[in-house]
């Protein structure tokens, strides 16, 4: 006959593996390992911290929003204790979460690279804020609904009519200063 | 092409090496679509690492909303499980319970029958005894001091009589 503790325990085991395996495979996707970070020891330490808070309130009233939560503070002590060790650089942003195998930067790229940064950090700061802050969030992977719900705009609608408007407006005035051409 | 990328260009620029600005309750909310800040909405703008975490946990709110239904499943069907156990046990001591109001209504009957009994029997061997010595205290006289004549009529009790008429009485 099966203990029925035993089996709850290891009904509630298989629900954190799962849980945890998602944890660790968006952490690799989002780009998160590459800051110093290893996504199996986060997905331990959610695990872990998760089984406390379930052994603290036997009630197992879990809302999902206190598990995003507990994520979200595993990943920030992870990302402080790299910050600390800075063992290693930074490395260099990629274009989409989990895009891989690009060329590494050369010195005559970098060179380049660094003029467009410039650039492009001087045309941002020329546009007015109301139609910047859309423009930067998309430019850092926000989906338009997202940036709606973030930035306090009516809607995702109204979000990809800023988002449109201000990136055409960013790349006339980038091909105005001589930069060239850009893509999104 | 990388060098033509405004996404991985902007993202380069804002790569620099500072502390995570926001706290694990911001970022949550601001993955959640209920936190509608501008200066948390610069924060993320400016911070790839921020920002990277903040569409992580959007795309882990699925799997955070099925863990918790899970979990309160589990822990409902436990409490179930032992609320069973109790109603199971409570239910025996009731049975046991009315086992002993049965019993205790015997006993109290027994002895109502044994008192009434030994009541029967204890009031008929007292009343003669009682009779006899209610003879006795009738020939008792107090005050008597051997001046009645013979043959008079013998008087009740009396401790003393006072009588201030004058007459013979």
């Amino acid at each position: 006959m099966v203990n029925p503790p035993d089996s709850v325990h290891a009904r509630l085991e298989a629900l954190f593996r799962t849980y945890g395996a998602k944890v660790q495979a968006l952490l690799t996707t989002y780009g998160l390992d590459k800051h110093g970070i290893d996504p199996a020891d986060v997905e331990q330490e959610v695990r872990i911290r998760l089984w406390r808070a379930l052994e603290r309130d036997r009630s197992g009233a879990f809302a999902a929003s206190y598990i995003q939560r507990v994520v979200a503070s595993t990943v920030i002590d992870a990302l402080r204790r790299a910050e600390v060790r800075a063992a290693e650089p930074l490395p260099d942003e990629e274009d989409e979460p989990g895009s891989v195998g690009e060329d590494p930067i050369g010195p005559d790229r970098r060179a380049t690279d660094s003029e467009h940064m410039q650039g492009l950090a001087r045309c941002l700061a020329e546009i007015p804020e109301r139609r910047r802050l859309p423009i930067t969030l998309h430019l850092q992977g926000f989906q338009l609904q997202e940036i709606a719900d973030l930035a306090g705009i009516p809607s995702a609608e109204a979000a990809r009519k800023l988002v449109s408007r201000g990136l055409e407006e960013l790349k006339i005035r980038l091909r105005e200063m001589g930069y060239g051409e850009f893509d999104d | 092409m990388t060098d033509k990328s405004l996404s991985a260009l902007y993202r380069r620029l804002t790569a620099k090496p500072a502390p995570v600005a926001l706290d694990a309750e911001t970022l949550a909310s601001a993955a959640e679509g209920t936190l509608a800040r501008e200066d948390v909405a610069e924060v993320l703008a400016r911070s790839p690492r921020e920002a990277a975490l903040v569409r992580m946990l959007g795309a882990l709110k699925g799997e955070s909303e099925t863990l918790a239904a899970g979990v309160a499943r589990t822990a409902r069907e436990t409490t179930h499980r032992r609320h069973a156990h109790v109603e199971r046990r409570v239910a025996a001591g009731r049975r046991h319970s009315g086992v002993t109001r049965w019993a205790t209504a015997l006993a109290a009957c027994l002895v109502a029958v044994v008192g009434v009994f030994s009541l029967r029997h204890s009031t008929g061997p007292t009343a003669p005894s009682q009779t006899h010595s209610h003879a006795i205290a009738k020939t008792d006289r107090i005050s008597h001091f051997g001046m009645e004549t013979p043959g008079a009529t013998s008087k009740p009790d009396e401790l003393f009589r006072g009588d201030f008429s004058g007459g013979g009485g």
